[in-house]
């Protein structure tokens, strides 16, 4: 029986743990080295963004300032030039004007921005396009601020000036947000709060215009310096009319697309809305053509008619208070001949 | 034995100390992470995936190059805002950054198909710049989280919006974090420091012993 052999110093444990030091070593420095960061996609936020944050808001302003200041000649502007940052009763207005000018006649006035520098901003809060944001200007050469209705169709086209309605005397815009916390927009068929939905507020007001206080919702606008304005005027006109044997009809139709509204801090709303108003006139039969206005000449072509239609385009603002907390106010309104047709 | 193996301790505290040092200097990766890629095919622009913007630093240094002669557009916007635009127009996706921090790339995939529109005329840009074959901003992304609601943000280029897009793609970032410097770095200079602090003692108390000795041998005599 061989005893067993006694246990022979070596050296290999002290390698191993000899190589194991180094190795965990350089494993340190090397799991340790630099690593570029890894990409971290943006949290989903609850919030629905602005329709443009305040530096973009700034420049899409100077932009239109800057194409509205070379058309401050109505008789010299380029039609191409204002096409393209604005649409809508603005640009219907201004060619207008610039046609009335070129014919030597002066352009009437029609309520829109004489100043466009910004004084604060209404901007929605809303995901998706059509969009639109407005500015409250500094008081113009009128001594009325205005607010500056912009709207962009989509991604790709910009925002271009809409309407500027300037405030009626003595008027004032209701409080919104301010222009970095947003506003949020009311849907046209929303009442939440509201005495009447945004759209019911245009469709309303058009029929008070036409119906003056025979109209089934007079009772619901506090009285206002254009409604008596033009009810008196278009009662004028049709007396004249019809004591000379002639007639007056007219219609006010919602322009399509046209009604923008938004949330004030009252929990009231700001509502917009476009109109068109075609005002058909016409002579006593066999009568003599009479003359026109040389402003409404201008765009009819002809310095005398029998008979006229005289479509004019509207922007009206009006400040509707939370339900039961009074009646729906006009603040501001942009309005003007856009087409003349003169018949005989 | 005890000496030995102070003198052990202290040698190995130097040693990672000065390992340290350099991880932290001399070897540390460089200030700046610069990542770049060149594009080809019919795609009309050039988009980030959210996030890439943001990958580090206070600010991203964004450039691109085209043919010498061609206008080339360079934005920066809301991430949906730019979906809207490209509306499904061909584009080179940049989805993140590969390989090291001295020697990044951009990762990129192609998507949709298609011409855009020229982006001159749209207002969904941020900030946006145009040059005769090169064109070059440097965005500040300490505000984007802001903008995550609308997607968070990401740069678009592009010539016309029809035409190939720029084929040269740099985005620069501010080096931070891990991509700073080697996470091993600190952790060696104190390793060393307390290696060579042990040693030192050890060193000491050794040194001590040894001195003593001497004042013993009566005793050992008697």
């Amino acid at each position: 029986m061989n005893p067993t052999p006694p246990p022979t110093p070596s050296r290999t444990p002290s390698r191993t743990r000899f190589r194991l030091a180094v190795a965990g070593g350089a494993l340190l420095v090397l799991t340790g080295c630099a690593s570029l960061p890894a990409v971290q996609a943006p949290a989903t936020g609850d919030q629905v963004p602005l329709v443009v944050q305040p530096a973009q808001a700034t420049r899409v302003v100077e932009q239109v300032q800057a194409v509205l200041a070379d058309a401050s000649d109505p008789a010299a502007v380029d039609l191409d030039v204002l096409a393209a940052r604005t649409e809508g009763p603005e640009f219907d207005l201004r060619r207008a004007a610039a046609t009335t000018a070129r014919a030597g006649a002066t352009p009437p006035a029609t309520g829109a921005a004489d100043d466009l520098d910004p004084q604060t901003a209404v901007v929605p809060r809303t995901a998706g396009w059509p969009r639109w944001f407005a500015t409250v200007t500094e008081d113009g050469a009128d001594g009325a601020p205005s607010l500056v209705v912009l709207r962009s169709a989509d991604a790709r086209e910009p925002y271009r000036v809409w309407a500027s309605p300037s405030l009626l005397p003595g008027a004032s815009l209701p409080t919104t947000g301010a222009p970095s916390d947003g506003v949020a927009p009311v849907a046209l068929d929303e009442d939440t709060n509201l005495p009447a939905t945004p759209a019911d507020v245009a469709s309303r007001y058009a029929d008070v215009l036409l119906a003056g206080d025979g109209s089934a919702f007079a009772a619901e606008f506090a009285p206002d310096s254009y409604r008596e304005g033009t009810t008196a005027a278009l009662a004028a006109q049709t007396a004249a009319l019809e004591a000379s044997g002639g007639s007056l009809t007219q219609e006010r139709e919602v322009l399509p697309d046209s009604v923008l509204a938004s949330r004030t801090r009252d929990g009231g709303a700001l509502v917009v809305a476009g109109y068109r108003w075609t005002v058909v006139s016409r002579g006593p039969d066999g009568g003599v053509p009479g003359p026109l206005d040389p402003a409404l000449a201008a765009l009819a072509g002809t310095d005398r008619a029998l008979a006229a239609t005289v479509v004019r385009e509207e922007v009206v603002v009006f400040s509707v208070p939370p339900a039961g907390a009074g009646s729906i106010g006009v603040v501001a309104v942009q309005s003007g001949p856009v087409a003349v047709d003169a018949g005989s | 034995m005890r000496r030995a193996l102070a003198w052990l301790l202290l040698l190995a505290g130097f040693v990672t100390g000065l390992a340290g040092v350099a991880v932290l200097t001399v070897l540390a990766p460089p200030g700046t992470i610069t990542a770049q890629t060149r594009v080809t095919g019919s795609a009309v622009a050039v988009v980030t995936a959210p996030g890439v913007l943001d990958l580090s630093g206070p600010t991203a240094d964004l450039s691109v190059a085209g043919p010498a002669g061609t206008e080339v557009f360079l934005a920066v916007a809301r991430a949906d805002d730019v979906g809207s635009w490209l509306a499904g127009a061909g584009a080179t996706l940049v989805t993140g950054v590969a390989g090291e921090p001295g020697d990044a790339r951009l990762v990129t995939t192609a998507e949709g198909s298609g011409p855009a529109a020229d982006p001159r005329g749209s207002d969904v840009w941020l900030t946006s710049v145009t040059g005769d074959g090169t064109a070059r901003l440097v965005w500040d992304t300490t505000a984007d989280a802001a903008l995550d609601g609308a997607g968070g943000v990401v740069l678009l280029a592009t010539t016309d919006g029809t035409s190939p897009a720029p084929q040269d793609l740099t985005i620069s970032w501010q080096a931070q974090g891990r991509a700073a410097e080697h996470p091993s770095g600190v952790p060696l200079v104190v390793a060393g420091c307390a290696l060579a602090l042990l040693g030192a003692a050890g060193v000491l108390v050794e040194g001590r012993r040894r001195h003593r000795r001497p004042t013993a041998g009566p005793e050992h005599r008697a």
